[in-house]
């Protein structure tokens, strides 16, 4: 199997009220952010001896890194792994952040997926996400990448916000549609624990949308995108085309290798795990970043592969199932309900399972081991 | 040791009045323990008894103490527990002593268990200090205390001593108190040996320890003593006294209080109570031992797993070695599969029970609704007790039915007078009494079924008088009372664990709480799940949880794999404590709130 290479960029320009991720607002670690990733290269890249066909520079904010910043991270990555010559470059970047000549610089250096962080094409959403860029910005983001050559667009929305009813995510949706992005990342709105906005909602400054709400978005959001001619191929994610699905995400659903550069980032490879510091001053003062690791048993593996498994259109091979786990009257009950599907020897979730994937799998994960 | 120079006493009080820190300061003036080992509440040595910060079992030791009169006294200080459920452990301890020290908190005054243990001690002729506790706190009343112990208590107040367990003060005089007012156990050293069992406990090693008072004659090591309750002979291997832990003694002779070691396998086989003589020259008579511990609360102990049922099964027989009062015989039940009835002094002691089977025996358990013991008369004129709901027979049958009561003393300042007089009438109670028994505290006497007072009776009244009530209760004859019995349906299946008998006139009352309280506890399922409260086939209250529309986290990438396979694992555990009835998932805290519902709410 290929690996894959994760680059994490831990730089914002301030925190939005939603995101739980580890970033920091503070940029003058940007210099020796580069530094430690292109140390961490060296030290780990011997221990990989796959072919990478993928590298992803994920944030935080990775267009806030100067293009030749990213430029040397690549090269560095060339000279040190074994780089696939078809290789999928994503660059997830802002609205706002990229000139058209920064978008021309990063096309020119291989970043041939760019992941545009729009998450609504309103106004008014924008702003009670926290979000420092206008719809307008975000369309005009857009553009300007695609002018730069980039034939290969990614936008992430978000829905499912407070006080906003189904046709205003409709019209926002639409909207987003009209640029014709070839891949749409949809999430829905959380609250994650420690973050502004979970403490305003539980001081009851606004009132989130119920479970039943959740649930109708959810369904919603797959058929309209599926209308459109996006192909839902994963709880969140949507393409085009099949050329267009993330290749680099894809490895971590299917449990392929990959390295992860950069702080807080994990990596995978051969039933281990590890992962780094997660605050940037540690990361990038350590002498060998890796804050900690796990091996994997066969049996926390293949669960592993299961719940990932069952987020996804390719779902788990009969073959990978637990042993009698077809056979119990539970899973027996999901097929019957409507909510599991037996396709091309693969147990997969249809659009209702999938919205409750994280019960299922806790119920098949439950029975994988007396 | 010359029996005059022996003194025997207990300390006894309402809960938290400072038995057992006293305790440690006698421990620490006299030296029995050596300082490094000093820790607070020292007596208290089950993990549950630390953690609550409650003695639950009485625990004895011997302390050499030099009195001002130049001489060294052998103190057997026997510190008992304070909380209602376990007054049995007083009067146990009460046996085997000459007199006690009646504590009193001096913020709180007397308090129920005062009054109540007080009346246990007298009934034993013995002779009562009262102590005077916690004179080093701000909200002291000293005065005050002093002048209850003349008119509440009856007792001489020029015999009070003041002290702080806390600090040290005072406790000196206690020591010269027990000393010059105590009596030295009577001199019966050469009558035919008679021995009180007033506990007794498993070790592994050695098999059952007994503690006893010997009251007449001796016993010695290689002796053959003779169990008046079971006629059965064994061999003394050992006996000894406590120290911090037990002391080898060649003899323990009349007055003395200590430990025999006899190659006894059971506790059931040294029951306390009972009274140990010698195989030959034995004595006639036993000596007055006491009622076995009365269950009153009943319920059943389940495992969660099927598989632990084992385990379950050693873990309660090793439980009851230490624990008489534990009662237990085996059920079944169509929801919950095989596991135990059993029988308990009270509330507390079911928790502390289901606790340290948890605890010490690592089985997830689960323990049915708390019932009482129903008299049921029957047509044919036949008399039946019950003590599980699923005995209950069909009402065709029933002549009528009667439960037990209970009278409460309850005592506590005059401005909550209102709300407790609310809270014993809402629990169907009779007032027999009230009396001031100063110008600001009152005591109240209800009449009350017991059935009521068992779910959270007592949190209530805490409650209602910001924890100023206090109670104390004694057993009542049985009264009539109009019964029905109530099903919880779950998923349209009949939980049978979950049944309860309840008076007529609250069921729909309970019937509602229990199914709210079972909707917050049972989490949402893929499916829709009704769950209803039924009295024969007529439902008297519902709920619905609804079916579980979506719980999918949006994002799953590289670093959050490892987070949730976590929690996957974790929830894995979580599985092992539900119950599978049907297709439905009961966690274990639902049986238990159905043991916490308040009326109120
Ligand atoms: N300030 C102060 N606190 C005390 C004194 N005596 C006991 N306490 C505190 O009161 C609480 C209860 O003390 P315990 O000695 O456990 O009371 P107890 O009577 O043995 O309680 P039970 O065995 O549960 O009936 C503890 O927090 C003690 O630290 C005292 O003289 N002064
Ligand atoms: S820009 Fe992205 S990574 Fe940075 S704070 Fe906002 S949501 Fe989080
Ligand atoms: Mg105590």
């Amino acid at each position: 199997m290929n690996a894959g290479l994760y680059v994490h960029v831990p730089f914002c320009r301030h925190r939005c009220h939603f995101c739980a991720f580890m970033i920091t607002t503070h940029r003058d670690f940007l210099a020796d952010w580069e530094r430690a990733v292109i140390a961490e290269l060296l030290l780990r890249g011997s221990a990989f001896p796959e072919t990478f066909d993928t590298i992803y520079f994920g944030g935080g904010t990775p267009s806030l890194a100067p293009p030749d910043s990213i430029g040397r991270i690549i090269d560095a990555a060339r000279k040190h792994l074994t780089v696939s010559p078809d290789i999928e470059i994503t660059l997830e970047a802002n609205p706002g952040d990229l000139t058209a000549r920064d978008l021309g610089e990063l096309h020119e250096l291989g970043v041939n997926r760019l992941s545009l962080g729009l998450q609504s094409t309103n106004d008014d959403d924008l702003s009670f996400l926290t979000r420092h860029h206008s719809a307008k910005e975000g369309r005009d983001a857009f553009l300007a990448a695609r002018a730069a050559g980039f034939a290969n667009i990614t936008i992430d929305l978000i829905y499912g916000l407070p006080h906003r009813n189904r046709e205003e995510w409709r019209d926002r949706l639409g909207a987003a549609l009209e640029l014709e992005p070839d891949h749409v990342s949809a999430y829905q709105l959380t609250y994650e624990p420690g973050t502004p906005m979970r403490r305003f909602r539980d001081k009851g400054d606004f009132t989130s949308l119920t479970i039943e709400e959740e649930g109708e978005r959810f369904a919603l959001t797959r058929r309209w995108l599926a209308e459109a001619g996006y192909a839902p191929y994963e709880i969140s994610n949507f393409a085009l085309e099949p050329r267009f699905e993330s290749r680099h995400n894809w490895k971590y659903w299917e449990g392929a290798p990959y390295l992860g550069l950069g702080p807080a980032a994990h990596s995978f490879r051969d039933g281990r795990r590890w992962w780094n510091h997660g605050a940037v001053r540690n990361y990038v003062r350590a002498v060998d970043p890796k804050k900690g690791e796990e091996s994997l048993t066969e049996a926390q593996i293949r669960l592993e592969m299961m719940f990932l498994g069952l987020r996804t259109v390719r779902g788990i091979r009969i073959e990978n199932l637990p042993e009698g786990l077809l056979d119990r009257p539970r899973t027996q009950s999901y097929l019957d309900q409507g909510l599991a599907e037996m396709v091309e020897g693969r147990f997969r979730l249809t659009s209702r399972g999938l919205a409750v994937a994280d019960g299922i799998a806790a119920d098949l994960g439950g029975a994988t081991t007396p | 040791m010359r029996r005059d120079r022996i003194r025997n006493f207990s300390i006894i009080a309402h809960i938290d009045h400072g038995k057992s820190t006293l305790a440690d300061r006698m421990i620490e003036i006299t030296g029995a323990v050596p300082d490094r080992s000093l820790k607070d509440q020292l007596l208290d040595t089950m993990d549950i008894e630390r953690e609550r910060g409650i003695t639950i079992k009485s625990n004895a030791i011997a302390l050499d103490y030099e009195a001002e009169d130049g001489e060294t006294y052998c103190l057997n200080l026997i510190d008992t527990p304070g909380h209602v459920d376990f007054t049995y452990e007083v009067s146990r301890a009460l046996a085997a002593c000459e007199g006690v020290l009646l504590l009193i908190d001096a913020t709180q005054g007397v308090q129920a268990q005062t009054v109540s243990n007080l009346y246990l001690a007298l009934e034993q002729e013995l002779t009562v200090i009262p102590v005077i506790n916690k004179i080093d706190l701000p909200a002291a009343d000293v005065d005050r205390v002093h002048d209850q112990i003349e008119s509440e208590l009856g007792l001489d107040p020029f015999d009070a001593v003041e002290c702080s367990a806390k600090t040290g003060q005072g406790v000196e005089a206690i020591l010269e108190a027990i000393v010059a007012l105590i009596p030295p156990p009577a001199d019966k050293v050469d009558l035919p040996l008679r021995a009180l069992i007033f506990d007794s406990q498993y070790d592994e090693y050695r098999g059952v320890v007994i503690h006893c008072r010997v009251f007449e004659g001796e016993v010695n090591k290689g002796d053959m003593i003779k169990l008046f309750g079971t006629d059965r002979e064994y061999r003394v291997e050992e006996t000894g006294i406590f120290r911090i832990s037990r002391i080898a003694r060649k003899t323990l002779s009349a007055g003395e209080v200590g430990y025999v070691i006899a190659g006894i396998k059971t506790v059931g086989n040294a029951r306390v109570g009972d009274t140990m003589t010698l195989a030959e020259n034995p004595a006639t008579e036993p000596l007055a031992g006491y009622r076995d511990a009365q269950s009153v609360v009943f319920s059943s102990i389940y495992p969660v797993d099927a598989v632990d049922y084992e385990d379950l099964t050693l873990g309660l027989e090793k439980l009851k070695l230490n624990d008489a009062s534990l009662l237990y015989e085996k059920e079944s039940s169509a929801s919950l599969g095989f596991g135990f009835r059993c029988g308990f002094l009270g509330l507390l002691h079911l928790e502390v029970v289901q606790e340290r089977v948890e605890r010490e025996y690592g089985i997830s358990i689960i323990t049915t609704a708390p019932t009482v013991r129903y008299r049921i008369t029957h047509r044919t004129g036949a008399v039946v007790e019950i003590k599980n709901p699923l005995d209950y027979p069909d009402p065709s049958v029933i002549d009528f039915t009667e439960e037990p009561y209970i009278r409460a003393d309850i005592i506590l300042p005059e401005r909550y007078l209102g709300p407790v007089i609310a809270l014993c009438i809402q629990n169907r109670g009779m007032n027999q009494k009230m009396h001031y028994m100063d110008p600001r505290n009152v005591e109240l006497r209800y009449d009350l079924p017991l059935a009521e007072i068992l779910y959270e009776f007592y949190d209530r009244l805490k409650s209602v008088s910001q924890g100023y009530a206090s109670f104390a209760y004694e057993p009542l004859e049985y009264q009539k009372a109009d019964l029905v019995k109530v099903d919880i349906l779950v998923n349209k299946e009949r939980v049978d664990a979950l049944s309860f008998l309840s008076h007529r006139d609250r069921a729909v009352a309970r019937g509602r709480l229990i199914c709210a309280q079972l909707k917050k506890t049972i989490h949402r399922h893929l499916f829709k799940v009704p769950i209803q409260a039924a009295i024969g086939g007529n439902v008297i209250a519902r709920e619905t949880i609804s079916a579980m529309r979506k719980d999918v986290t949006a994002k799953c990438y590289g670093g959050d794999i490892s987070r949730k396979r976590k929690l996957l694992e974790k929830q894995k555990k979580g599985k092992k404590r539900m119950k599978m009835v049907g297709s439905v998932e009961i966690p274990q805290e639902a049986f238990l709130s159905v043991l916490k519902t308040s009326k109120e709410d």
